[in-house]
């Protein structure tokens, strides 16, 4: 079960392929698609094994990763 | 089930509306936002003035939002010096370099306000070359490395490496050095350790503080990023270790 989230921003992304090599859960993959500035990006491949760990958001060196995690919804707003 | 944000871009990373001009794999993003993170953690945004060498980590001081300012090649620690005895010691003064700006053109500012024991703290960026300037040799590039001004790879006769932390932390009037790298998630965490407890001798009156940070290069080392990361991984730490090397809580 998936415990998190990924949200890669696209227009930020550089292509490194830090955040790949650092998954551990193997959920991110670079693909054949391209940014605007012709540069490799990285797929989102394994949603259900993301355990929300931070790593790959830490190593991305252009803050292009955001990771949010799944919590119980708070009351006030399941009312 | 909500989302809860964890990580990723800090609170205190400025969202401009440009592009960010930090190569592919440049580590320079990643020491601005252990920076952002860490100024948040110690909840010193409100009192932090960072001042920014020139070099290409120059846009930290647009990125990071706090009070900042873009000082000469190499005067940095000039300059925080004379702010930190303006301003008094509940302001951060905290100054941003790299290894041309803080040990080359600004090796004798550097040396003299952790002589001088300035109560400030030095993060210096460290990728073995001016990487701005495209790539010329650095106080800190390792023998064999090619530079444009080292083509056939720096050898003796343009003399060593200098290791700053180690160096400056022989210093009476230093507090504490330390030298971290973002080569792993646990490497990036210890190294905001290291840069947290550089603050913290400042706030606490210590005496100076200096952290020095392993960065890629990938335009300039000719490599990609993933290789660029193993260099650092294989062959700069083995010269540059990574650790403290000096941590007092009195100077006397
Ligand atoms: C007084 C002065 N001399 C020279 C320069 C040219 N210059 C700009 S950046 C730089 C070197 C930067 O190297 P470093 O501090 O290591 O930064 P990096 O780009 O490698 O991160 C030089 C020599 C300048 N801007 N001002
Ligand atoms: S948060 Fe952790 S598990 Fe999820 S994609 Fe990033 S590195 Fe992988
Ligand atoms: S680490 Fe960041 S910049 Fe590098 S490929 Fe992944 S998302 Fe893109
Ligand atoms: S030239 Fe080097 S230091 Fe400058 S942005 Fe590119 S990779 Fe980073
Ligand atoms: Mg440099």
């Amino acid at each position: 079960m998936a415990k998190g989230v990924i949200e890669i921003k696209e227009n930020r992304c550089r292509g490194c392929g830090f955040c790949e090599m650092f998954c551990k859960k193997g959920c991110i993959e670079m693909s054949t698609r391209v940014s605007n500035l012709g540069l490799p990006l990285p797929d989102f491949i394994n949603p259900d094994d993301c355990s929300a760990c931070g790593m790959c958001a830490w190593m991305c060196p252009h803050t292009a990763i955001e990771i949010y995690e799944y919590v119980e919804a708070s009351p006030a707003t399941a009312l | 089930m909500e989302k809860k944000w964890i990580a990723g871009t800090p609170r205190l990373w400025r969202d401009i509306p440009v592009i960010i001009p930090f190569c592919p794999g440049c580590q320079h993003g990643t020491a601005v936002k252990a920076l952002c993170e860490v100024i948040d953690e110690l909840g010193m945004e409100k009192n932090s003035v960072l001042v920014v060498g020139i070099g290409c980590y120059t846009m930290a001081s647009i990125l990071v939002d706090v009070d900042s300012a873009m000082i000469a090649h190499g005067r940095a620690c000039d300059i925080a010096s004379a702010m930190k005895r303006i301003v008094g010691k509940d302001t951060m003064v905290i100054t941003w370099q790299g290894d041309g700006d803080a040990l080359a053109i600004g090796c004798e500012p550097t040396i003299h306000a952790a002589a001088r024991s300035e109560k400030i703290t030095t993060f210096m960026i460290n990728n073995g070359n001016y990487g701005t300037t495209g790539g010329q040799l650095a106080p800190t590039t390792p023998l064999g490395q090619v530079t444009t001004t080292t083509p056939f790879g720096r050898n003796q006769d343009q003399g060593y490496p200098i290791q700053a932390a180690e160096f400056i932390g022989s210093l009476k009037g230093v507090a504490y050095t330390a030298r971290g790298a973002f080569t792993s998630p646990a490497n990036y965490q210890k190294t905001k350790k290291y840069m947290k407890k550089a603050l913290e001798k400042q706030r606490d009156g210590v005496g100076y503080s200096f952290v020095e940070i392993l960065s890629t290069c990938p335009a300039n080392w000719h490599m990609s990023p993933l290789d660029s990361l193993k260099r650092v991984e294989e062959e700069v730490i083995p010269l540059f270790p990574l650790g403290e090397f000096k941590d007092v809580d009195k100077i006397e």
